[in-house]
């Protein structure tokens, strides 16, 4: 079951290779606005290696298990194959533009995870599930350690 | 012959400057080694049962609530540092109930643990996750470091004065000096461990509490540090409230992605 309807739900039926199109030209266009944003009221996209200690005793950078969804010893620049350029945290209410043009100029695959979400997503229930509809994309969002991620899945039906 | 042959002289001239040389050499080298064999590093006993004595004080707290004023180094990926302030609200009832509210300029996270179930809320995004843990608040911090990676600032306040107090980690513990934390009058006291460098200021008398706490990351270059000062409440009696988390109507939970189970990309 599937609510609300989203208004960009007719994106999810085209071709993915159109999708990527688009995206591409949107990011094109994003990708000019931060030199003319100058200093916004907001926060800047700061890459860390968040590998600071906050205790003595416990410390889960000593997994070995490094695959992308627990790995919180490297960068936040989570996926490193796709240069996905990311903030530290997202709980902003807001997507720095440079961060969505980060995100969407780079190639969108399934399984792979971002610490933001592009502009304009849509909240979706499918079934108990939560999802985050943006274009034709559908992002799932989990707890990566206390952060929250979101991984690019098939379109949940 | 009075003088020696001029080619004598010079002969003797070099040897003179080579044994110059060579001496300033033996120096150099003395002196490197001088600095690589530091003297080796002192347990001293008095840092130690300082250090035993706290923990043993925290253990003895049946319930208490701390907050901590906290400034967190990060490190760009240039390698240079910018900070970031927060704090650490901590409400405790041993041995099976914790609530944590953290927060920073960039994040706030509240952490419910009721003796079963962790559960973690990120209050502007309401978005919540869980995940069962085991019955006491030092072996649930311990599962969900290591299969969920999540870390607790400050969790060491639940390990001082168990077996798994780090003791045997330290390998340089040192009395620094009398400080004063808050008006407090403390003890301040430093520890080496392979690869984190950790100080703590320990207050005078019969309440030995952790004032003050500084994490150094040595294992990064930059040496980022966590800073935390430390404010004690050990009279507050807690219920069953602040450790139930019960979820807002527009409150969502999502998966804790372990490190047994990644979130399916189906």
């Amino acid at each position: 079951m599937t609510a609300p309807v989203p208004p960009n739900q007719e994106n999810a039926m085209k071709p993915p290779r159109i999708r990527l199109a688009a995206c591409l030209a949107v990011a094109a266009v994003l990708a000019t606005a931060p030199a003319l944003a100058g200093p916004a009221n907001r926060d800047r996209d700061v890459k860390v290696k968040n590998n600071t200690r906050t205790n003595v005793n416990v410390d889960s950078r000593k997994n070995t298990n490094v695959n992308v969804n627990s790995n919180r010893n490297t960068n936040v620049n989570v996926n490193t194959n796709r240069n996905v350029h990311v903030d530290v945290d997202v709980d902003r209410n807001y997507h720095p533009i440079a961060t969505a043009a980060a995100v969407t100029a780079t190639a969108i695959v399934v399984g792979s995870m971002v610490r933001t979400l592009p502009p304009n997503c849509t909240q979706m229930m499918v079934g108990n599930v939560m999802y985050q509809q943006c274009g034709g994309y559908w992002y799932q969002p989990q707890y990566s350690g206390s952060s929250v991620t979101y991984v690019v899945v098939n379109p949940p039906r | 012959m009075s003088h020696p042959a001029p080619a004598f002289r010079a002969l003797r001239s070099l040897r003179i400057a080579l044994s110059g040389a060579t001496s300033a050499l033996a120096f150099a080298i003395g002196a490197q080694s001088a600095f690589a064999q530091a003297p080796a590093p002192v347990r001293e006993p008095e840092a130690l049962e300082a250090l035993a004595a706290m923990g043993k004080y925290l253990r003895s707290l049946k319930q208490f609530a701390v907050h901590a004023d906290t400034t967190s180094d990060q490190v760009l990926e240039n390698g240079q540092k910018v900070q970031f302030a927060g704090t650490v609200d901590y409400k405790v009832r041993q041995p099976d109930r914790l609530r944590a509210d953290v927060r920073t300029d960039r994040v706030h996270r509240q952490f419910f643990y009721d003796g079963a179930t962790l559960t973690q809320y990120a209050p502007k995004l309401k978005l919540y996750g869980a995940a069962k843990v085991p019955a006491t608040i030092d072996a649930a911090l311990q599962l969900a470091a290591d299969k969920l990676d999540i870390t607790l600032p400050l969790a060491d306040m639940f390990y001082w004065g168990t077996p798994k107090s780090g003791a045997d980690a330290i390998l340089a513990a040192t009395f620094v000096g009398k400080a004063m934390v808050g008006g407090v009058d403390c003890d301040h006291y430093a520890f080496r461990q392979a690869d984190v460098d950790w100080q703590v200021w320990i207050a005078h008398g019969e309440k030995p509490l952790p004032m003050k706490l500084v994490v150094t990351t040595r294992e990064e270059p930059s040496q980022p540090q966590f800073v935390s000062v430390l404010k004690w409440d050990t009279k507050s009696v807690f219920g069953e409230m602040p450790f139930r988390f019960s979820a807002p109507k527009d409150a969502r939970r999502i998966p804790i992605a372990s490190a047994d189970a990644p979130v399916a990309s189906k």
